[in-house]
Parts: structure tokens; sequence; C-alpha cells
């Protein structure tokens, strides 16, 4: 059976929303929270204490995760979508969050010496901080990560700007050209694939669904060891509502066919993934 | 002055009526880091059914005004899996388990009743004959008198352990469904399961769950359980226990003057995985507060409304 859901619920403040992009905030929540450093794509359930007009909570991965002199701040970044994401950006400094988490399987680790390239789409971005972190407080030297980010215009290159202080490579694409190269995200990373020097030995993928598969694709064209995080409709994020089914090869799924986005994601290996069904992402 | 919160019904006494509601908390102690499963009056699975079930394809939820609706069709391992892996894990968890089993034919409910008979750490079981989401939405159990007769018969026949029958709000009359189920021999009936609804994307035209209709829940849906609750256990002289809707303590004090003798926490737990918890220790404070010292003295205590003669109404109507 499944192992009980090892999250925390508790409260946390507005310490800050600030906008990001066009139509995205920035969400610092002030916590008093003991667990230890979130893993880079695990996430929280985050609902307005006072509802905030909607029932559920809205799964949203940890943008930074930072203690300070002031204690310890969660931050999220997250686009106007609807009533859910709405009501958060509209939440005023001291309002409280309810908070469940922190929920689900994280990206894997990056050795020092693995070329690592992010791909990410749009507000997808959120979740590639704490990779960065992660990596090179690992040791992995800044020049092997790469981050290929792209949107559609450059309004929705959401705080582009925070990447270039970890000293990474940083590429830039947007469909209408308005920033970086005219083009994709994923046009990033085919170009890196040519080139034997700059090849990744991992990919992590976060973005828009059309993105994410073409990324399965191309991975699967490449033999490129890549991992994706889902998005899905979530109810609880504790694995007990079922709503957040991925269809996965059994194989990697202890013989089940059905992964939950929450216990089992949002994290997924792209081999693992059912191609017919990728579409449905 | 300490509140007696405890029950007892169909033979089993219960802590507290506060129990979860199938298919919200996980088949065993998923939900165990949140609250511990001794704080609940019954731990009710998911619905467990002969064979796996992967469940529907993708999207399986909705949020809809003050609910959700959900498609996620039975999504389970099997019987085999539940008996070996499941509910090992949940002897000596402190407190009542209660199995929830579902089929599709006669036959399934049958076997799924013999399998748990001889498992000793289950203290009743729950028959879903009411899930929306299998079978095309048809409930071929819960609308139909002898059909649901005929299931509750065969279980039966196959357990000596007590029976709730779950029912469905999707029908002209619970009330004769209910007559029906007791009649063959249920120990109590669990109203309401979910109701049918449908949500629409309209600018992809397109429904938001892939099975086009599903099972509507949350507090949307807390009236229609306090009516359906309220004519059933008018309706039958076996306990009722409450589902629909319910997310504080007060909630659950409305089931049991409405007639219910436990209340079930469904879609809340999505909300707050901790609130199950909250509601038991509320539920104390506020049946102290009120100076109730039994839970027991809620059950079905509705007073009817004082009659009202409008003056002169009758003149009105005549002219």
């Amino acid at each position: 059976m499944a192992a009980p859901c090892a999250a925390f619920r508790f409260r946390g403040t507005t310490a800050a929303v600030v906008p990001a992009g066009a139509d995205g905030v920035r969400l610092d929540l002030a916590v008093d929270a003991a667990f230890p450093k979130v893993a880079p794509s695990q996430f929280f359930m985050l609902r307005r204490s006072d509802g905030g007009g909607v029932l559920l909570g809205r799964p949203f991965s940890v943008y930074l995760d930072r203690t300070g002199a002031n204690g310890r701040t969660l931050s999220f970044l997250l686009k106007v979508m609807g009533p859910g994401t709405r009501g958060l950006s509209e939440l005023k400094v001291g309002m409280s969050v309810d908070l469940v988490g922190p929920l689900g399987q994280g990206f894997p680790a990056v050795a020092p010496g693995e070329r690592l390239s992010c791909v990410a789409g749009g507000v997808g971005i959120a979740t590639f901080p704490l990779v960065f972190e992660a990596a090179l407080a690992a040791g992995a030297r800044a020049q092997d990560l790469t981050l290929c980010f792209g949107a559609a215009r450059k309004e929705f290159l959401y705080e582009v700007d925070r990447y270039r202080d970890y000293g990474i490579r940083v590429r830039i694409a947007t469909d209408d050209g308005s920033a970086g190269q005219r083009g994709t995200a994923l046009d990033l990373l085919r170009e890196d694939c040519k080139n034997a020097l700059l090849r990744p030995h991992k990919v992590f993928a976060c973005g828009p669904e059309r993105m994410l598969e073409a990324v399965v694709r191309f991975a699967a064209e490449e033999r490129l060891d890549a991992y994706l995080s889902l998005e899905t409709r979530m109810g609880c994020g504790t694995g007990v509502c079922n709503a957040c089914a991925v269809p996965v090869k059994p194989a990697s799924n202890g013989g089940w066919p059905v992964a939950k986005a929450c216990r089992e994601g949002p994290v997924f290996r792209a081999c693992d993934l059912t191609l017919e069904e990728a579409h449905q992402l | 002055m300490a509140v007696d919160l405890s029950v007892s019904f169909a033979g089993v006494q219960f802590a507290n009526p506060v129990f979860s509601a199938s298919g919200t908390y996980g088949h065993g102690l998923e939900m165990s880091h949140f609250v511990s499963p001794a704080k609940l009056g019954a731990l009710v699975g998911k619905t467990v059914t002969r064979r796996p079930r992967p469940g529907n394809a993708p999207p399986r939820m909705a949020e809809t005004p003050s609910g959700m609706l959900n498609s996620i069709g039975l999504e389970n391992r099997g019987i085999e899996h539940y008996r070996k892996e499941v509910l090992p894990t949940l002897r000596g968890c402190g407190t009542r388990v209660i199995s929830n089993i579902g089929a599709e034919s006669i036959d399934d409910f049958a076997f799924l009743a013999e399998q748990l008979d001889s498992e000793d750490g289950v203290s009743a079981l729950e028959v879903n004959l009411s899930c929306p989401n299998v079978g095309g939405g048809k409930l071929p159990f819960s609308t139909d008198c002898r059909n649901a007769e005929a299931a509750i018969r065969a279980v039966r026949e196959r357990t000596r352990k007590p029976i709730l029958a779950k029912l469905s709000p999707n029908v002209t009359s619970i009330a004769e469904i209910a007559r029906a189920v007791e009649a063959a021999g249920a120990d109590g009936i669990t109203a309401i399961n979910t109701l049918l609804g449908m949500a629409i994307d309209w600018r992809r035209r397109a429904p938001m769950l892939s099975t086009t209709v599903g099972g509507l829940s949350g507090p949307a849906i807390k009236p229609v359980a306090l009516r359906m609750v309220f004519e059933v256990a008018r309706a039958v002289r076996i306990p009722v226990v409450a589902a629909g809707g319910v997310r504080c303590a007060d909630d659950v004090a409305e089931f049991l003057v409405a007639g219910a003798s436990a209340v079930q926490v469904g879609t809340w737990n999505f909300v707050d995985p901790t609130g199950i918890g909250t509601i038991v220790d509320d539920l104390e404070r506020i049946l102290e507060a009120a100076r109730v010292a039994s839970v027991r003295s809620l059950i079905g205590s509705l007073r009817s409304p004082a009659p009202v003669r409008f003056e002169q109404a009758d003149a009105l109507v005549e002219r």
C-alpha cells in the first residue's frame, strides 16, 4: 500500500506580492516551518486561509526557499490563469495562506562533471532556481549548467535576470523574437546537442504541454536522459483523490499503468511516460 | 463536563461519529501522518473491486462553485492486493476499519463479501451501489429497487459482518431504495454518494472531464444530502451514516439532528488533510458549549417547525 504522505500543513503569512512578467506574480510567504530544504520541483498546495473564492488548494512548485534574518521565506511564481491563481495574486501583505507540503518527488541529483540543460517554457521556469542552486551546492561547475528559456514574447520571460547571477549559461528564445533568438526553448537545446562539448548528459524540462510533448519526442530521437516536471489538475496533492493520473509504463511504476503526479511525480523520466498518451499530459 | 462522543450501531461501537468518506482518504494509512487514525470514529476505505481497475482517462477532476466534479473510475489494485498489502497495515491502527466494496455484477459483490468475511480487522462492509463513474453513469444498483435489493441480498448471504448500503442521490425517491436495501438485510445506509454533474470549457467546446459527466461533491451538495438523510432516516429503522459536503463540526451536528448516527467527511480532506481531526475536536467543544452531554442525544432530534397561519389567508384564497 501507499506509504503515508509525509508532508506538513501549516500557515504562512504574505510577505510580498511582486509583479512578474505580464501576467504573473512572485508570492513570498513567511513560514515558520522546520522541514529540511525543499528539493527541486517539490511543490506545495496553496490556499488562501479565507478561501479566496475557491474550494481546493492549487499546486505550485517552490521557486525560492530562503532563510534570512527574518526567518524562512518560501516563494512561488504564479501565472494568473483562473479564479484560484487570481485569488492568490490578489493577496495583501499580512494575509495568511494555508500550505500543505513539501509534496512529490523532485528532479534527480546532478553529479559534478555532468552537463545539465534545463528547458523552461514560460512560467515553467518556476521550478528551476532550486535546480541550479542544488546542483551548484553539490559541486557542479556553472559552465556545465545551461538554461534554455523560451516564451511567446519577452514579457513572459518571468524574472529572467535572476539566472545570470548563478554564472550559468543562459539562452533565451521567444516566438516573436522580442528577446533572444526567434524560436523555442527546444530549438536552443537542439542546437546544443549538435555540439559534442555542449550536448547535455541530463535534460530537465518544465513548461506547456506542447513543449513537453516535443521534448519527449526529441529526447527519444536523440537518446537523451530527460526528466519532465508535469502540471496536472490536482484535488488534494497528498495522494488520496486519484485525480492527477499520469499514464506511465507499468514497469516504471510497480506494475501499475497510472502514476499520481502528486506522489510518484511531478517529475517523471521522459521514457517512462506512455507516448501515445503524451498529448494528454 | 466531558461530552460522550461515542456512538453504537449495527452491533459496533465507535469512539465518535466522525468517519472518513470512501475515496477521499486512501485505502489504508495514507493520511496517518496528518491525523492519527485513532482520532477517527472509523476509517472508511476507498472502493475495492474484484479485479484491478486503472480508472478513467485524465482529466478526472474539475473544481466547480463550492464543490468539485470527479470521474476517477474506481482506480484500485483489486481485492487480492487489498487483503495482502493493505489490510495487514491497518491492524492495531486504533480505529474501526470499514471496507468499501464496488462491483458491476451481483456475482462480484458476493465474491468480495466472501473474501472480506474472514478478515478480523474489518468491522463492517460498505457496499458502493452508487459510483456514477463506472458503467457509463447508469448506476444499475442504486436506481432500481430490485437490483439494489439483489446486490445487498447477495452480500448478506456471504458475510456475517454489518453491511452499510451506500446509496445514490440520483433517484426520484431515495426512501424507496432505502426500504429495499433494508428488506434485503442491510444493517445501515450511507447517504449520499455524489450527484451527477457536468462542467464545460466553452472556448474549447469541450467537457472538463474525460468522461463528460462526473460526480459532484463538496459543500455545494450539503443541503441536498441533509434533505436525503432526513428522508431516509424517516423511511427505515436501520441507522443512517451521512455523507455530503461536511467541512466543520456544525455540519456534523446538523446531520446528526437530521437523523444520522454517524457522519462522513469527504471532499474536505482534499482541502485540509488535517481537517477531520479538527472536526472531532471542535465537535466536542461545540457540544460542551451547548450543554449536550452525549452525541447520541442529537441523533434524529429535529423538531417540527411550529405551524403558522397567515391572518385572513383563507379569505384571500376564497376571493
